[in-house]
């Protein structure tokens, strides 16, 4: 096969960030335990919370529920790229000549490196945990609910890459943004329910959060695998992302502009 | 002969901050004073394609803001630049199929993989023909031993061992230009004698050009043909080497270490008394002088301990060129 | 100081960690009975404990630097100064907006402990115990750090763990079985800087238990010390 010369180039790059990954496979696999226990820990409170409440379910969640919400969770934050950092340590530290000195754009870069982190995410972390937790919790969806799972999956990652491409280009004008870029972490933890299940909060809180794109980068495919959102739930809120991703382009385009502006006036 | 950069004033200025000192260590750092730095200042000159070209200046002088500028990283404030007909900043990725750069202040080699893996991304990338690359490979490699070293994990190579991979990183795609930058860092005398044969070989196989940033004088000897001296962000010489040569190629630097106090006013007669110190003496000294019988009983007598006879330094260099250095 | 914005991000980042948590646990009381038979102002309580010796421990030492410093060399620059090996570890960059976590996490204990009443011995016991257990808390990261560079010449992961451990002793340790307990009592003693002392604090322990875990306190702070000095010997400079 004979692929487009300017996409073999940007493959050649993430071929190289797939093993520049795989250097140190114990970092990679203890990641991968780590990753694994935060959803453990969540087992344990949650079970501890259920037990002392006595009840079944809290919000129409059941304990199993829950469980396996916050597994996918944990796959989700795995695959999920943070290239905002990346962004910000290329500026920081000079990476970025070794880019700059190639045949390569920077937006294409930064998509191999996505693509890249992905790859290796998803393989070592992501797929095993969600096999797990089906295995594990007896999970049995039908192939349509697969591919709506598969669809917010990627969805999700669209979504996360152009948010963290929106934070990561700050850096051309702030250098550092480590600060900002964790804080927009944390906050897209809470709001794409990556610290508590959407619907279990208090209702005008939800009301905001259901307005926002976050729930799409965990709470979405998460909802969708616990069966917290029905086939056609899942519809709806899929073509709103949809929408999202719109939005999200044109600030990154806008936002590029701005990078490119910048960089014109002052270079690199 | 086709010039293949034509840099006309060209002038780039970086604002940064200083911090104000004071007594109260925490509010001074919260104060700061910016201010402009001018690294370009309306700088010209032209290179013909296949030249080999060295830029010689002080640190802080304006040659890695040059060569930044000619590779299309940053953008000028004002004034043009045409690499290979080419805008550099209108048109860096173009512009990048066709040149190698290497930089000693930055690492283009995947940190955590061996060399020879940098080398077969590098393959990749510029599609370079699988037994052309082998060819390639094999002769770079031999050239400069690296035979072991590729093999190993780029961190663990030293500075020089790690400079010698950015260099076949940077020239496996054969570029028309190559752009070196404190290239020759770390690297052991052996190793800058076959990286200037490797140099002499492109130019002479493939009439690569080569611009070089550098301090070390033996370096313009053995290679430049063109060379350009900077001076804060200005061109004070762009000449050939021989025309720097006849400045400076016939006069010598002659140190003479005695054995007691010495007054130097006896010795101007030999010579201009570039250094001098309680019982040391460094004369600039025109290199048929050095026959002269004055000069031979000077340094037969008695009360010299040692003498050195060499090429006046790039300080030293620089400092006639713009007088502004007391020696 | 360098960058001003960015200490004050840290710092804010900080302080929305410890919000979050308020904001998760008032969350789980409303929806539910709580969690491990803890009362909503003690699970706080547990949680600011927590947060604090974190901010303590992620001021004192930038885990992420040192750990990078090890693998690439940059730490020789920490050597070449006239200072205590444990000092070296103590020299880091970014960590400043850590305080954030410390204020925050003092406020958010204050108004745990205005709901709740001590007496002056439980208030001791606790001060004795988060003393000792914050240096054990230090001592085992120092350790995790270096063993991680010894053993896997890596260290990335070690930020990680830090930040999973100290999600799981948020909650009652109690939760996790025996096995947990022990785990992070004595595998990974960070039980020692929050569990413990709060649990004295919150008098759920008798005189007896708190002199034990003192004693054990002590003994870890003198293994993991040992430990430490053991393999900073194996350090060698990442650059050729």
């Amino acid at each position: 096969m004979d692929l487009n010369p300017h996409v073999g180039r940007y493959l050649e790059y993430s071929k190289m960030l797939i093993k520049d990954r795989f250097v140190y496979k114990i970092n990679l696999l203890l990641m991968m335990a780590f990753q694994i226990m935060s959803p453990i820990v969540m087992l344990f409170v949650w079970t501890a919370i259920y037990l002392a409440s006595g009840v079944s379910a809290i919000n129409n969640f059941t304990l199993a529920q829950i469980i396996t919400y916050f597994f996918i969770v944990s796959a989700m934050n795995a695959i999920a790229p943070n290239t905002a950092q990346a962004i910000s340590d290329d500026i920081k530290y000079g990476n970025m000549f070794g880019i700059l000195t190639r045949p390569l754009s920077y937006v294409g870069s930064v998509i191999s490196y996505a693509a890249g982190h992905m790859f290796v995410d998803a393989t070592v972390v992501g797929i095993p945990i969600i096999i797990l937790v089906t295995v594990l919790m007896h999970i049995s969806l039908s192939l349509y609910t697969w591919m709506l799972f598969v669809a917010a999956i990627i969805l999700m990652l669209v979504l996360s890459i152009m948010a963290e491409f929106l934070i990561g280009c700050l850096s051309f004008f702030f250098i550092d943004i480590g600060g900002v870029a964790t804080m927009f972490t944390f906050i897209m933890q809470f709001f794409s329910g990556g610290l508590i299940p959407l619907n279990l909060l208090p209702h005008g809180i939800s009301q905001v959060v259901y307005a926002l794109p976050f729930q799409f980068m965990l709470y979405t495919p998460a909802a969708i695998f616990t069966g917290a959102l029905s086939s056609s739930q899942a519809i709806v809120s899929l073509e709103i992302g949809i929408v999202w991703s719109l939005v999200f382009l044109v600030l990154c385009t806008a936002m590029w502009h701005g990078v490119k502006r910048h960089i014109d006036s002052v270079g690199v | 002969m086709e010039e293949i950069i034509k840099v006309n004033k060209l002038s780039k200025s970086f604002k940064s901050y200083q911090s104000l000192q004071g007594k109260k260590i925490f509010l001074a750092s919260l104060r700061r004073r910016p201010y402009t730095k001018k690294a370009l200042n309306e700088m010209s000159f032209k290179v013909k394609k296949g030249e080999i070209v060295m830029l010689l200046g002080e640190n802080g002088s304006g040659k890695s803001t040059l060569i930044k500028t000619l590779v299309g990283i940053l953008h000028p404030d004002s004034g043009e630049a045409e690499v290979m007909g080419m805008t550099p900043w209108k048109n860096r990725i173009k512009l990048a199929w066709k040149y190698g750069m290497i930089s000693g202040a930055h690492n283009q080699m995947f940190w955590n993989l061996p060399a020879i893996d940098t080398f077969e991304y590098v393959k990749g990338l510029y599609e370079i023909p699988e037994k052309e690359y082998q060819k390639r490979l094999r002769y770079f490699v031999k050239l400069l031993n690296l035979e072991e070293v590729c093999k190993r994990q780029v961190r663990t190579l030293s500075l020089g061992e790690r400079m010698k991979c950015n260099f076949v990183s940077a020239v496996l795609h054969l570029p028309e230009i190559v752009f070196m930058d404190e290239a020759t860092i770390g690297m052991d005398l052996s190793s800058v004698i076959n990286l200037r044969k490797a140099l002499l070989d492109m130019q002479k196989n493939y009439n690569t050009t080569f611009f070089i940033t550098t301090h070390i004088v033996d370096e313009i000897k053995a290679l430049a043909e063109h060379v350009i001296i900077i001076d804060r962000g200005t061109v004070v010489f762009d000449g050939t080497k021989s025309a720097l040569q006849k400045f400076f190629g016939k006069k010598k630097q002659l140190e003479i270490h005695f054995g007691k106090k010495i007054d130097k006013e006896r010795y101007k007669k030999h010579g201009k008394v570039v250094e001098a110190g309680e019982n040391y003496l460094k004369l600039e000294i025109n290199a048929e002088r050095l026959k002269e019988r004055g000069i031979i009983t000077l340094l037969n007598s008695e009360d010299v301990l040692d003498y050195n006879v060499s090429e006046p330094d790039l300080v030293y260099v620089l400092s006639r060129f713009y007088g502004r250095k007391k020696v | 100081m360098a960058y001003r914005m960015q200490y004050l991000f840290w710092f804010l980042n900080y302080v929305l960690q410890v919000i979050m948590t308020f904001i998760f646990i008032t969350i789980i009381y409303q929806v539910s009975n709580g969690i491990g038979g803890w009362s909503y102002p003690q699970m706080l309580l547990l949680s600011a404990t927590t947060l604090i010796v974190i901010g303590m421990a992620k001021y004192f030492i930038d885990i992420s630097w040192v750990s990078q410093g090890l693998m690439n060399g940059n730490f020789d620059t920490l050597l070449t100064k006239p200072m205590p090996d444990y000092l070296t570890f103590f020299t880091s960059t970014n960590s400043s907006g850590a305080f954030g976590g410390i204020i925050s996490g003092i406020v958010l204990f204050a108004y745990a402990a205005s709901q709740l009443s001590f007496n002056i011995l439980n208030v001791v016991d606790f001060a004795v115990m988060i003393s000792l257990g914050s240096v054990v808390a230090i001592l085992f990261v120092m350790v995790a750090i270096i063993g991680s560079y010894s053993f896997f010449k890596g260290g990335g992961w070690v930020n990680w763990m830090f930040n999973i451990i100290s999600n799981i002793t948020k909650y009652p340790l109690s939760i996790y079985g025996i096995a947990g307990s022990l785990i992070f009592t004595f595998v990974i003693p960070i039980g020692f800087a929050n569990y413990y002392p709060v649990e004295a604090l919150s008098g759920k322990i008798s005189t007896m238990e708190i002199a034990v875990l003192i004693v054990f306190s002590l003994t870890m702070i003198y293994l993991l010390s040992r430990t430490f000095n053991r393999l900073y010997k194996s350090y060698s400079s990442g650059m050729g």
